[in-house]
């Protein structure tokens, strides 16, 4: 284990610990890093446990920092468990001290190591009061939740589609344990639960079910289907009592037939696929898609249960004297979701494809712009690039403005350039949309259906060579959803006399792509969604005033053509072809980058072409590097 | 889109990408800066291809780079005063190096442990990381007191220390 071992006090590991959280945190002072340099110098196992902490900092930021934080696009938390269920550093600090060999072994200062190990339990902040994990033993018994640690596991949650829930403490995350007594109350949305046996359950929101055994659970409201898995029909006995009604609550036990209980029946399955529906009375319902599943009521043992075959239903509810009754039915009576949806490519329109000189594209508007508040919508017009701008590609995007040939339009003036897309027959909640976009001179706005998203940070412009990434995953409403990106034309070096009647060259580009989950048509009657109208014309025109005022404020009527801070762009993997992109924005962003040090005509041409052919993602932005290294 | 046969030289970037930048990070805390110097180093991989030998391993010699490429960085920053020493960056890299040729597996093992912690500590975790602003901000947006935002994810890091050494 790296952790200070000998050569190191523990008092120094408490500060070490304390100073690599600072690292992380970016809050290191300068004192501190002084401090660092002393403890890290002296002490070799020191430095590996800060390589080892930063390492681990650095895995982490390469892996989240393009995360969408957004909280709708999160189910809600569930019970915050607040003791730590891991063996603490101090803990195992002390077992390394005090081993044979052992520097402070070796000088007998046990007395002192229980004191230090005390203060490194402050300084770390971890409990005391920890287990020693088992050597070899895996973590994952220790890092679930305490509430969990000790209970046993009988599956995974192996799907969530739109998931919102009645009661937030109930709430879940993909691929997360599902312990025995687990309570799932969904308002809304779709839930899949692989039992370790094989099993698979879909709970259907609204639905309130409890994990009652290995093989079954209570459905106390809603609906659910279950395909069951494991042994074949033939090792099944469903005349066997002890097996099918020893289903005592919360029993670990292993139940050999799948098992589903409501308030007024118990359906258990024989090899086969079936649905279960539970309404508010208690009434429940059982159709059956595929084999067979017995259905008995909930009445001592007293009625005779019923076998259901394929495309039969049964209903079991209480009868003028409270006595559960069980009355086949005829066909099924509500939808019940079998398969959990597979997200749908998103159907989006980058800009300008496949246009020619003085054609205009039917999917982009440009709406409105800031000066003149006449203005009618017009489709966006194709436009060549001109000598310091990106390559047109025909074939995924091209540049598009409000006017055509080498026309130029006023400065200090916003255009709202708009293209809509369509969602219906998916579900909003789950939709998500990334792309990237250049503008000449830059955008100052994005908006989704009227709200603001985070403007993502963009290169100085000339050359109108670097794209800025952006990724929408809230604010999408079903059916027509407007995408509108607010460009403003404005050029720095235009003297403050001369703005009012300068003119320049507009431009803008884009390309996206998102996809999102069908709609199963689940009836959500009790989910609202973010629905809110197309914006209006006249707003439009006030957000895009604003944004301009907004930006030139920001920028200070200059535009800074040394990169900065500010400006740097974050360079990790996209999430929509990782890899690649991650080599191709190695290599381009460097150049991107300006003044570092290097220059791009290092790179021979050939280097650059074999590398874009070896890209299996979109290569435009290594071909607009090699045709500014051939110029 | 046919697919060409990939360069087995691209493949091993692309594996072992991440485990560079956090290479980087260990010497150059800042992480713009990391960014900028793994950067540097990405170009110079692919200006030196040809001549890596399929037979060492990678990483380790893509190390190299980057550690050139920290010393560049350092010398051209030299007047930043919040800077780990010379020695330390030696020192550092000295000790990784012997480590080098196991640095495989280490993101997935990472990942392993992220699903094993609790869903609240995962979440403030990745508020954490995919937050673009200072901590003070993140502190307030998650209404807490900045100190307790940072013990928070001083015990959280604790724990994914402890696992990924465990699970080793």
């Amino acid at each position: 284990m790296i952790m200070l071992e000998e050569g190191s006090t523990a008092g120094n590991a408490a500060e070490l610990c304390s100073l690599a959280e600072a690292v992380c945190n970016g809050t290191i002072a300068t004192a501190q890093y002084e401090r660092l340099n002393s403890l890290l110098s002296a002490d070799e196992d020191a430095a590996r446990f800060y390589a080892t902490y930063l390492r681990m900092h650095g895995l982490l930021l390469w892996h989240w920092q393009d995360a969408d934080v957004s909280p709708v696009s999160r189910p809600a938390l569930p019970i915050v468990v607040e003791t730590s269920p891991f063996p603490s550093i101090q803990t195992s600090l002390f077992a390394n001290l005090v081993s044979p060999g052992g520097y402070l072994f070796s000088y007998s200062l046990a007395v002192f190591i229980v004191g230090i190990g005390l203060l490194i339990g402050w300084a770390c902040q971890m409990p005391l009061n920890q287990e020693v994990a088992v050597n070899g033993q895996r973590p994952s018994a220790s890092l679930v939740p305490a509430s969990e640690r000790d209970a046993i596991l009988v599956g995974r949650v192996t799907g969530m589609v739109d998931c919102q829930w009645a009661d937030p403490k109930t709430g879940t995350v993909l691929h997360a344990n599902v312990p025995l007594g687990r309570k799932y109350a969904l308002a809304s949305g779709l839930l899949k639960i692989t039992y370790d046996t094989g099993a698979r359950v879909i709970l259907q929101g609204p639905c309130t079910y409890q994990v009652e055994s290995r093989t079954g659970g209570y459905l106390s409201l809603g609906r659910l289907t279950v395909k069951a898995g494991g042994r074949g029909e033939s090792e099944r006995n469903p005349t066997n009592q002890t097996t099918r009604n020893d289903a005592s609550p919360l029993s670990p036990t292993p139940h050999p037939l799948f098992s589903v209980r409501t308030p007024t029946a118990m359906v258990t399955d024989l090899g086969t696929e079936f649905g279960v529906e539970v309404d508010k009375s208690g009434v429940s319902r059982a159709h059956v898609y595929e084999g067979k599943v017995e259905l008995r009521a909930v009445d001592g043992g007293h009625s005779k249960p019923i076998l259901l075959r394929a495309n039969e239903s049964a209903r079991a509810n209480f009868g003028k004297d409270g006595v559960v009754a069980v009355v086949r039915q005829a066909g099924q009576k509500s939808a019940l979701v079998r398969e959990m949806p597979k997200p749908v490519s998103i159907v989006l329109f980058n800009t300008g494809v496949g246009l020619k000189e003085g054609e205009s594209d039917p999917h982009w508007q440009i709406v409105a712009r800031s000066d003149d508040a006449a203005f009618k919508p017009q489709a966006g017009l194709f436009r060549g690039p001109g000598g310091n701008a990106l390559e047109n590609d025909p074939a995924r995007s091209q540049w598009l403005s409000l006017v055509g040939g080498d026309a130029k339009l006023p400065e200090e003036v916003v255009y709202v350039f708009r293209t809509t897309f369509d969602l219906r027959g998916m579900l909003p909640s789950t939709a998500a949309l990334q792309g990237r976009f250049i503008a000449d001179d830059r955008v100052v706005a994005v908006r989704l259906n009227g709200r603001r998203l985070p403007v993502p940070v963009q290169r100085d412009g000339d050359p109108f060579i670097y794209w800025a990434k952006f990724h929408v995953a809230a604010g999408f409403v079903t059916g027509t959803n407007v995408l509108e990106f607010d460009v403003l034309n404005a050029c720095p070096f235009t003297s403050p006399s001369e703005r009012r009647t300068a003119k320049s060259r507009m431009m803008f580009r884009v390309e996206m792509e998102g996809e999102a989950c069908p709609d199963p048509g689940l009836g959500r009657d009790d989910v609202s969604d973010e629905a809110s109208p197309a914006p209006a014309l006249e707003r439009d025109k006030n957000a895009a005033m604003k944004s301009k005022g907004q930006e030139q404020e920001k920028t200070g009527q200059g535009r800074n053509r040394t990169p900065s801070a500010g400006t740097r762009s974050v360079r990790y993997p996209s999430p929509v072809c990782s890899g690649s992109w991650a080599w191709a924005r190695s290599v381009v962003g460097h150049s991107a980058a300006g003044g570092s040090g290097r220059n791009a005509r290092r790179l021979s041409i050939d280097d650059i072409k074999n590398a874009e052919s070896q890209l299996p993602c979109s290569s435009s932005l290594f071909s607009f590097y090699i045709a500014r290294i051939t110029t | 889109m046919n697919l060409p046969s990939p360069n087995p030289f691209n493949e091993l970037f692309l594996r072992h990408q991440k485990d560079v930048f956090a290479y980087i990070l260990t010497l150059v805390p800042d992480r713009n800066n990391a960014a900028d110097v793994y950067q540097q180093t990405c170009l110079a991989l692919l200006e030196k291809q040809a001549e890596y030998d399929p037979r060492r391993t990678f990483f380790p010699w893509a190390c190299g780079f980057a550690l050139n490429e920290v010393r560049r960085f350092r010398r051209n920053h030299y007047r930043e005063r919040m800077q780990l020493s010379d020695a330390v960056i030696e020192s550092l890299a000295s000790v990784q190096s012997k480590s080098a040729n196991h640095i495989d597996g280490q993101l997935d093992l990472l990942m392993g442990c992220l699903d094993l912690l609790p869903v609240d500590k995962r979440e403030m975790l990745m508020q954490c990381y995919a937050h673009h602003g200072g901590m003070r901000d993140l502190a307030a947006r998650l209404a807490l007191d900045p100190n307790t935002l940072y013990k928070r994810l001083e015990r959280i890091r604790g724990i994914l220390m402890e696992c990924m050494e465990k699970a080793k």
